[in-house]
């Protein structure tokens, strides 16, 4: 069960790193000279796409929400880019991901709960030991990383 | 806030015709009961002083028979008012409301709808339904109506009786997030009463295809028991906005017995009462203000619900 939650989490982050490139070529019809983010999200998401460790792929995707959410600030400036339909869509679809990714996390934490207490309490330690079945880490948001694209609704 | 006096100015006319039909059949059940009671009094003498026992006893059986046909049509008298007072009153007051909505007194919500949300497990044999609410509340569509919904059980002797599985509103709304499995929020009984032990019944006891949904906030966890069908879709549905949003709405209503379903990407709500919805009194006169102000309350009372869980806010790709 902890597998499957963490699975759940890997694909709703897959989902949000294929929302990327569309949100970045519609922002730099509007905003072309905003270089250096276009450079430092395109560069995490190259690096997001390629095998990796957990731990690793997580850092990752913690460094491309504030990007993502400095990405759609950048709207606040200019009012054409706020009213594009293409924008609005994928501001929609980036907001729905999100969430599915707190889901996720919340899920895969609360399967971790059940783990941790299965292997730490009898009798169902005796089976874990039998099996090698060991506790496992919640996901816990530092400070930088408890920015979200979006409010929670 | 509504102005009801100028509401009651403005349904003057069908509400002056609603009383005089309601003081006339009130005054013809007052009339028919002293004519029937006065002479079965007047004969019971009779008889008694002419000792002629069989005559007593017809007679009062009689007077029985023909109270009981007075009562009878005085029911259907009133049902007929309450049937008129719902069709001239209540539609100018859900347009009041919002005018994207509609009322139809004489329709409901059927039973395969009901049946489908799951929130009542138990097999309906009988189902009534009435004043249906139907239309768009802000970006929200919905529907919601009054239902009683029976099952049918036969004692050790071959007696039939019924007993009621919901009786109450259902609100049937539009979510505004897309999914595709099944969840349900129901008042929890056994973690409330039994403690630990509750929680690992609540583990046999979800819908079929469905998992026990541990969340995060205490509160809820003791006064509901969540079952999914997606852990993850559980949690993107019930966020811990929504928790506190749902926690907050129970209080209001005041009532731990209502129960949610999340089925269809739509959110079925019941909210059981022992109080009829929508039904004016005999005892108040049409032209009372207060009645007005009632009507309007119950119907605010659930609409407000689509505002309470935040269902009009759509900024996630469902529209």
């Amino acid at each position: 069960m902890v597998k499957n939650s963490f699975s759940s989490i890997d694909i709703n982050l897959m989902k949000r790193a294929d929302l990327i490139p569309n949100l970045v070529e519609t922002v730099k019809a509007y905003a072309a000279h905003e270089t250096e983010t276009f450079q430092r999200i395109t560069e995490l998401r190259s690096k997001i796409m390629q095998p990796t460790d957990r731990q690793t792929r997580l850092d990752t995707e913690e460094q491309m929400r504030p990007m993502i959410a400095k990405l759609l600030a950048v709207s606040e400036a200019y009012p054409d880019l706020k009213a594009d339909s293409q924008f609005i869509n994928l501001q929609r679809n980036l907001t729905e991901v999100e969430e599915q990714i707190s889901a996720s996390r919340r899920a895969y934490n609360a399967a971790v709960y059940e783990l941790n207490n299965s292997v730490q309490s009898v009798p169902t330690n005796i089976v874990a030991q039998m099996f090698n079945f060991d506790s496992d880490n919640y996901f816990e948001a530092d400070e930088d990383k408890k920015e979200s694209v979006r409010t929670e609704f | 806030m509504f102005d009801v006096s100028e509401i009651v100015t403005k349904l003057q006319p069908s509400l002056l015709s609603l009383e005089s039909h309601r003081l006339g059949f009130r005054q013809q059940l007052k009339t028919q009961l002293s004519a029937v009671g006065g002479s079965v009094l007047i004969l019971v003498c009779l008889s008694l002083l002419i000792k002629i026992l069989f005559a007593t006893v017809f007679i009062v059986a009689a007077g029985g028979i023909a109270a009981g046909i007075i009562f009878y049509k005085y029911n259907k008298s009133k049902n007929e008012y309450a049937n008129n007072y719902k069709s001239s009153v209540i539609p100018p007051l859900v347009n009041e409301i919002n005018p994207s909505l509609k009322f139809d007194a004489d329709s409901g919500i059927d039973r395969s709808s009901f049946s489908n949300s799951e929130l009542y497990r138990s097999s309906i044999d009988r189902y009534k339904t009435e004043d249906l609410i139907a239309g768009s509340y802000g970006k929200t569509q919905l529907r919601l109506a009054e239902i009683h919904a029976e099952s049918e059980h036969e004692d050790a002797d071959g007696n039939k009786s019924h007993d009621t599985i919901f009786q109450g509103v259902l609100l049937i709304a539009d979510f505004n997030k897309n999914f595709k499995g099944r969840t349900f929020v129901m008042p929890d009984l056994a973690e409330s009463m039994l403690g630990g032990i509750g929680r690992n019944l609540q583990k046999l006891t979800g819908r079929r295809g469905t998992d026990l949904v541990q969340l995060e906030n205490p509160e809820f966890e003791k006064r509901f028991a969540v079952h999914s069908s997606d852990q993850v879709e559980a949690r993107y549905i019930l966020s811990s906005s929504m928790v506190q949003r749902i926690l907050d709405l129970v209080q209001r209503f005041d009532n731990n017995k209502i129960r949610i379903a999340f089925k269809d990407s739509a959110v079925f709500i019941a909210v059981p009462s022992k109080r009829k919805f929508l039904e004016p009194s005999v005892d108040t006169p049409a032209t009372n203000p207060e009645q007005i102000t009632k009507m309007l309350n119950e119907i605010q009372d659930i609409l407000e619900i689509i505002e309470e869980l935040n269902l009009n806010t759509r900024i996630w790709s469902k529209d």
